[in-house]
């Protein structure tokens, strides 16, 4: 389905960032860190490509690391590198624990990234949930897309069905915002969903889990080109995220 | 700025006005008798317009203790789309009272914008009006087809964001309705074919078959016509004995004919698609699980160049044949179509039995090994 478009009239400035717990809430996982995420220069499903001109790796061929996880910063890093027909080097890391599909109220997943290279054509960044099981459903609470759209970030979700729900907005490059997530337990082979910016509701919905019941890896990884369409920048680029949670409640 | 008893008279009989303008909407009609009495009533009008448009419903916040409903949510675009509406009059009135202020036109681009996210965030009621409106701007003289195109675009985009308030099968009628008017007001563009096509891609089988046959007409793009035409295809083949010979660059030939008593599991794809790399995984998956029961696994291959799917290949470590259709002349292209990846299986009996077994293929290669 092609995405719909929903824009608000008027911008509202929220600096809610990460939300206290409540009681009764659980963390699953919280911080960047080598106990936390997974780095093998490889995408959860182990490869090094995806349909972007990126190849994913951990030491590049410049001699340094593709992501770096330092002071609960997360930095994946984008080497200009053209070689073997791809051309970027880009780091990747996913979450060492998925996130089940019931046994909770709710779940939720936040961070705060600060993208900037966002809107720059070629630079594809994502935060994602990704079904460990099939293809998809999908959750991209935050994906940079260049400018396509007439946006920088998109927030979207994708059902077993293939069909997607898109939401675009614009964030302001030179400051982190907050991304949220909260995410319903498979009920009537279906999952529900609230995706925010700086604490603001931007889409919604809920799409079919054919499966009945995938978990979600939990990806952040720098593609480049593709849907962010080409030429992307003749220079390496970066973006950090920084504040994971993923909490049960 | 100096301070003056003139200047307090005018600030608070300004402050007084703009109280009545917020209360009433709009200026008191019986205040148009004198010139300057009309300019500032019309500013202060002005201002009270942009104060509505510059302050929306609080948005829904990110709760720490729980999900919003579905009630919550449709109650919340019910007042966005409320809201706006209301802006949207008010800015109405405004140049309809006020032809000649300096803001005139600036308050037509309000009315517009208010309209567009009223009807997007749930007003279905004023579709009608957005469609007449849209007409109007795409009367202008010497307005170039582009623009007229990105107005019809724009009406699409905001009814069918409305109608998605109300619910799915709202939403694709009003989005088949649209883009087929789309394609057949701008058959130079492919938006509106494209749209339909989509459609087609997800819809029920009849519903797909009648759209895959009608959207040809519209559209003189070969890629979709065949699309189309494959859709129509495999909808032909389900259900019915699948031949398939399918020759290998090595010399072998895979035959259908020849895997009576196995499970085919046909699994179409290209390095570039959007899930392929995903699905090379999750089917490869399936061979490891499944293959020593009797599952064969084929793929389908649609890259141009076969190098481009290497990487996936080793990166999985695919024991299962390729076949590159299009080196080989894109003949399974042209018979089936493809757009994206997708698993097809044949049973035992040499019947091609499902043709969207990417939604959850485990629970029917089960069904399908256990059958005699």
């Amino acid at each position: 389905m092609k995405p719909t478009k929903i824009r608000k009239y008027a911008v509202v400035a929220s600096l809610a960032l990460a939300l206290p717990l409540m009681a009764g809430a659980a963390t699953l996982v919280s911080g960047f860190s080598a106990s936390t995420m997974n780095y093998t220069g490889m995408l959860p499903w182990g490869s090094h490509v995806d349909h972007g001109s990126e190849w994913y790796c951990t030491t590049a061929s410049n001699g340094k690391q593709a992501a770096t996880m330092s002071g609960g910063v997360l930095t994946l890093n984008s080497f200009r590198w053209v070689a073997n027909g791809y051309n970027y080097q880009s780091g990747v890391v996913w979450g060492k624990t998925e996130i089940p599909a019931s046994g909770y109220n709710f779940v939720t997943v936040d961070v705060d990234i600060y993208t900037p290279y966002a809107g720059t054509t070629g630079c594809w960044p994502a935060w994602w949930l990704d079904s460990a099981w099939n293809w998809p459903p999908e959750i991209d609470i935050a994906e940079f897309k260049g400018n396509v759209g007439g946006g920088n970030v998109w927030q979207n979700a994708v059902g077993s069905d293939g069909n997607w729900k898109v939401v675009i907005s614009t964030v302001n490059k030179t400051q982190w915002h907050h991304y949220g997530l909260a995410l319903g337990p498979i009920s009537g082979g279906a999952r529900t969903f609230q995706l925010f910016l700086d604490g603001v509701i931007k889409n919604q919905g809920s799409f079919p889990d054919a499966q009945g019941g995938v978990p979600f890896w939990v990806i952040a990884n720098y593609a480049n080109e593709g849907d962010s369409l080409t030429p992307g920048p003749t220079y390496d680029t970066y973006v950090q995220m920084k504040n994971y949670v993923v909490a049960t409640h | 700025m100096k301070f003056t008893p003139g200047n307090l008279f005018t600030k608070t009989m300004a402050r007084l006005l703009l109280l009545l303008v917020l209360a009433l909407g709009r200026p008191p009609s019986g205040w148009a008798d004198t010139t300057n009495a009309v300019a500032s009533a019309a500013d202060l009008a002005w201002q009270a317009l942009l104060h509505a448009q510059a302050t929306p419903p609080e948005p829904l916040k990110q709760l720490p203790d729980r999900m919003y409903s579905e009630q919550e949510i449709l109650a919340y675009y019910n007042l966005v789309a409320t809201r706006a509406g209301e802006v949207a009059d008010r800015a109405r009135n405004f140049y309809t009272q006020y032809p000649d202020h300096a803001q005139a036109a600036a308050a037509r681009k309000i009315y517009l914008e208010m309209l567009y996210t009223s009807v997007e965030s749930n007003t279905t009621n004023r579709i009608a009006e957005l469609e007449t409106v849209t007409r109007e701007l795409q009367q202008a003289p010497g307005l170039e087809e582009s623009a007229r195109f990105q107005l019809s675009l724009h009406l699409l985009h905001s009814a069918v964001s409305g109608r998605e308030h109300q619910n799915n099968e709202a939403m694709r009628a009003e989005l088949e309705q649209r883009a087929r008017q789309l394609a057949r007001d701008y058959p130079q563009h492919a938006d509106g074919v494209s749209f339909l096509l989509n459609l087609a891609r997800a819809a029920a089988p009849d519903k797909s078959a009648a759209l895959a046959r009608e959207i040809p007409a519209l559209t003189t793009d070969a890629k979709i016509k065949t699309e189309c035409q494959g859709l129509l295809n495999r909808f032909a083949a389900l259900g019915q004995p699948l031949k398939l010979k399918l020759p290998l660059a090595e010399g072998q030939v895979l035959n259908l004919e020849q895997m009576r008593g196995k499970v085919v599991c046909l699994f179409f794809w290209d390095a570039a698609g959007k899930f392929s790399a995903k699905a090379i995984w999750a089917v490869n998956g399936l061979y490891k699980t499944y293959h020593a029961q009797g599952l064969e696994i084929w793929g389908v291959n649609f890259d141009v160049n076969p190098a481009a799917a290497s990487p996936l290949l080793k990166d999985n470590q695919v024991e299962w044949p390729q076949y590159y259709d299009l080196p080989a002349g894109g003949k399974i292209q042209q018979q089936f179509g493809y757009a994206q990846p997708m698993v097809w299986l044949v049973d035992k009996k040499g019947v091609l039995r499902e043709l969207k077994a990417e939604r959850g293929p485990e629970p029917m290669i089960k069904k399908l090994l256990a059958e005699e």
